[in-house]
């Protein structure tokens, strides 16, 4: 156990960021906004802030336009990164679009550029992670690129001690570079650049205890700081002993209550019976996550976003101050501003121009999505969720239809499945191929999958984005060839793999009366979501509600 | 500012030389890498950059003109302007996530618009990357509008602007390297075929590498100078060889059997097109230029098959086999099994 007690590792931590951002880039710190982090926060210099929605141009710098307006002449203003006094600051970080977080990564990696091609300085990033369990993580890219993750509970360091110049010096002998190395594959920290953050740790570590070669303990800090927040499995016990860094504050707190059970339900008459459909709920978080389901990364545009500013298509001209809105359309601003001339008095052959003048180009990218909806309408279905399961449709769709996603509906039951509406963006024939969506005979699950895949494969081809829904009781028991109820889960299992291999984003919503181990094991095959799918209609839930509020 | 040496990049074998036939040979197309994070791709690209022969630019020009080839310097403003010459290393442009068309393309220039009323053109990251590379990370979560021009361009070499009331045209001929992680995102198959090669980069899995690669790091950044000094002896002679491959590739004899050969694989193997055949071709043949051989090989076309037909072939979503395996069998197929292979 390395001997530095907690507000000792917060101030090593800083010393380490602050005298080399190029080899350990900054620190994550974790957890909710509070006195803690504040405290924490208090031992850094002054710095510089990045907010959110800070425009490219203010990044890496660009012209000032009402500058260059006032003056007649283009004024350059240098960007945040340009000005390297004290760290960079990035509250909320996990919400940084993923623009902003490329050109952080680039200038971490020391290839940023900003005006006249000048290299801007590698800055020390500090990320103030704010994200819930459920919020996306931060951006894998700058994730990797900052060394350490510190709690925001950690307790505030004393003093922030200097790095030592000479701290590359450091000897860091093979014997423990190997146990290193064995150890990070062990925990599956297998970036080569975390490998090179913890060697490098081991070494700053080493001259900020003033020694010149690192000891095992130092070596065991570094390992502890660098690759325990992206340890996989536990670290071994042997080798090295390292201590776990407290874990990480947001988990385990009350967001994820557990799954409801269902209170068993009402007898329904079965095969081939048309079911009206009924209003159902979802997991709320569930419906407001399924725009950002897709692809498990950074991804710049989420799933159904239209981007309009910078970013797109082009899509027309309008008045307005360049900046995240738009880019400066020129040729447009002069034509808005050379009527003018004569009464503004300027001289001839000059424009001159104002701010109204301003007009910028408009950009929009296509929101390409589509979920693809994969019902169970088989017996065990039909019997009985099947109505609570068109009313979950029915949510899912009213959503889908706000995004102006495109939706495409496959049911499967007895021995094959339909696609019953081919990707459309129209709600009512959804709806209305829903409505007469007969339930009953056995569940081929495997064949259900199979077609939502073979769409999802199509989307991804045409550049769209796909998100699988699957309602199932996970009960399969019609094999894609042969017979028998085994193969059929093992054929529905594979293909739920395939989904998984194929990265395609996906949903499965139990249905099952009682909330079945089968859909779960399902849903964790193929990297879905899972989420029960409550009981009772709409008007249940709100008297249910009601009560609650009441007590 | 020092780039890490090529010679001094541990393993990811199948990366350098794919990368070394696309510098031999340009026309073989754009590198696709697969793989983690972290894995050096964009170390390797800047380092075989730094380790090609510099080329011959005008003082201060942003389009990268060759003065050689007067063609190319048609109607170039900055050419014009001076006549003194400088060498400068092979360019790597890295295109950021989230860049804008007009980064790319080349826009207005604003501030001499602003400034004088004039109407010039700034040129963007497609002129800066003339004759070099054009690295993009994480090419699969690319915009797509981005993506068309991108090989629009790669297949034409000129990037042709008609915008904000310009009217530009400036060759842009360069290597197109892209990573990706697959997990992360599909490439549409269209984009796929649109890379020459493809390779797979995968983070080394054992303690002796794991610890030569930081090892080497670290030396890098203690000292570069020394660092690249320790290597530059490797570097010159990688430098030649590139450059007497480059003198050969033109004489590299191709006869029917090979080409024979050539046909048999890819009909083995059911790709698409004719794309993937004659990149298998040209891949061989800088290969054997490489080795300083005056003809093509069997050899030569095994070894570049995987690399030029791995991605391109047509996916079923329910063969969980990898298309390397499907390459290697179809190889095997052809030449027989491995054993008599080199």
């Amino acid at each position: 156990m390395p001997e530095a007690s907690q507000p000792d590792i917060a101030g090593l931590v800083f010393a380490m960021v602050l005298g080399a951002p190029d080899a350990f880039g900054g620190v994550v710190i974790r957890g909710p906004v509070g006195p803690a982090r504040d405290a924490l926060l208090a031992a850094l210099p002054a710095g510089r802030r990045l907010p959110l929605n800070a425009e490219p141009e203010r990044v890496l710098g660009g012209i000032d336009l009402s500058a260059t307006l006032a003056a007649g002449r283009p004024i350059l203003q240098p960007g945040i990164l340009a000005d390297n006094a004290g760290p960079l600051t990035v509250p909320s970080a996990e919400r940084l679009p993923a623009e902003t977080a490329g050109l952080l990564s680039e200038a971490l990696d020391g290839i940023a550029v900003g005006p006249g091609n000048a290299a801007l300085p590698i800055p020390t990033v500090i990320a103030l992670d704010e994200g819930e369990a459920d919020d996306p993580p931060l951006d894998p890219r700058l994730a990797e690129r900052l060394a350490f993750v510190l709690p925001a509970g950690q307790a505030a360091p004393l003093t922030v001690p200097a790095l030592p110049a000479t701290w590359r010096e450091t000897d860091l002998p093979d014997d423990l570079r190997s146990d290193l190395a064995a150890a990070a594959l062990r925990c599956a920290v297998l970036s080569m650049r975390n490998a090179a953050q913890v060697s490098s740790a081991a070494r700053a570590l080493a001259a900020l205890a003033g020694r010149a070669k690192v000891s095992p303990a130092e070596a065991e800090l570094a390992f502890a700081l660098v690759a325990g927040p992206r340890a996989v499995m536990p670290a071994p016990q042997e080798e090295p002993p390292s201590p776990q860094p407290p874990p990480p504050p947001d988990d385990t707190d009350a967001e994820n209550p557990p799954p409801p059970t269902d209170p068993g339900d009402v007898e329904r008459p079965d095969e081939d019976r048309l079911v009206d459909a009924a209003a159902a709920m979802l997991d709320e978080g569930l419906l407001a996550g399924l725009g950002r389901l897709a692809p498990r990364s950074a991804v710049s545009g989420r799933a159904g976003q239209t981007v309009k500013g910078g970013r797109g298509r082009p899509a027309g001209v309008r008045q307005g101050l360049p900046g995240r809105a738009g880019r400066l359309a020129l040729a447009e601003t002069l034509t808005a501003a050379a009527p003018w001339s004569r009464v503004r008095g300027s001289q001839p052959g000059k424009v001159s121009v104002r701010a109204s003048d301003l007009r910028i180009r408009r950009t929009k990218s296509r929101a390409a999505t589509l979920t693809i909806i994969c019902v169970d309408a088989s017996g065990s279905q039909a019997f009985a969720r099947m109505a609570e399961a068109k009313g979950a449709v029915e949510l899912l769709l009213a959503k889908a239809y706000v995004r102006r996603d495109q939706v495409a509906l496959v049911a499967f039951r007895k021995e094959e499945a339909d696609v019953l509406l081919p990707p459309t963006t129209s709600l009512t024939r959804v709806k209305r191929a829903l409505a007469a969506l007969p339930g009953g005979g056995g569940t081929p699950l495997a064949a259900g999958i199979e077609a939502g895949l073979r769409l999802s494969l199509r989307a991804i081809n045409e550049g769209r984005q796909p998100t699988l829904v699957v309602l199932t009781d996970g009960r399969a028991n019609v094999p894609l060839v042969g017979q028998g109820r085994a193969q059929a889960q093992t054929d529905a299992q594979a293909l739920a793999k395939s989904v998984a291999r194929a990265g395609v984003a996906s949903v499965v919503i139990d249905t099952a009366t009682r909330a079945s181990p089968k859909a779960a094991e399902l849903a964790a095959a193929m990297g879905a979501r899972y989420a029960p799918l409550r009981q009772g209609g709409a008007k249940a839930i709100v008297t249910a509600a009601e009560a609650a509020r009441a007590r | 500012m020092h780039t890490f040496p090529f010679a001094a990049i541990v393993g990811q074998n199948d990366m350098k030389r794919a990368l070394t036939a696309v510098a031999i040979d340009p026309a073989i197309g754009g590198v696709l890498i697969f793989g983690d994070r972290g894995t050096g791709k964009s170390t390797a690209v800047r380092a075989l950059a730094a380790s090609l022969p510099t080329m011959t630019v005008y003082e201060g020009c942003r389009y990268n003109g060759d003065p050689a080839n007067p063609a190319e310097l048609e109607g170039c403003p900055d050419s014009q302007r001076t006549t003194r010459k400088t060498k400068v290393t092979v360019p790597v442009v890295d295109l950021p996530l989230g860049v804008t068309e007009d980064r790319v393309v080349g826009a207005l220039d604003l501030e001499r618009a602003l400034a004088t009323g004039e109407k010039v053109f700034e040129p963007g990251l497609l002129a800066k990357a003339h004759r070099g590379f054009l690295y993009i990370d994480e090419v699969n979560l690319l915009e797509d509008h981005i993506v068309d021009i991108l090989l629009d361009v790669a297949a034409s070499g000129v990037n042709v602007v008609e915008r904000e009331g310009l009217s530009v045209r400036h060759p842009s001929r360069f290597v197109i390297v892209g990573s990706g992680n697959p997990e992360e995102g599909e490439l549409r198959p269209q984009l796929l075929d649109r890379f020459g090669l493809a390779v797979d980069v995968k983070t080394p899995g054992d303690v002796p590498t794991r610890v030569e690669i930081i090892k080497r790091r670290d030396a890098f950044e203690r000292d570069r100078q020394a660092f690249v000094d320790h290597y530059a002896k490797e570097g010159e002679k990688l430098r030649r060889k590139i450059v007497a491959a480059r003198k050969r590739l033109p004489d590299v004899a191709v006869d029917d059997a090979i080409l024979a050969l050539v046909a048999e694989i890819g009909m083995a193997l059911g790709t698409d097109g004719a794309r993937g055949e004659l990149t298998m071709m040209r891949t061989a043949r800088a290969f054997a230029a490489y080795a300083g051989q005056d003809a093509v090989r069997p050899d030569d076309v095994r070894d570049a098959a995987p690399f030029a037909l791995a991605h391109r072939l047509r996916r079923d979503p329910l063969d969980e086999t990898g298309s390397a395996v499907r390459v290697e069998r179809a190889l095997e197929e052809v030449f027989g099994p491995v054993a008599n292979v080199a």
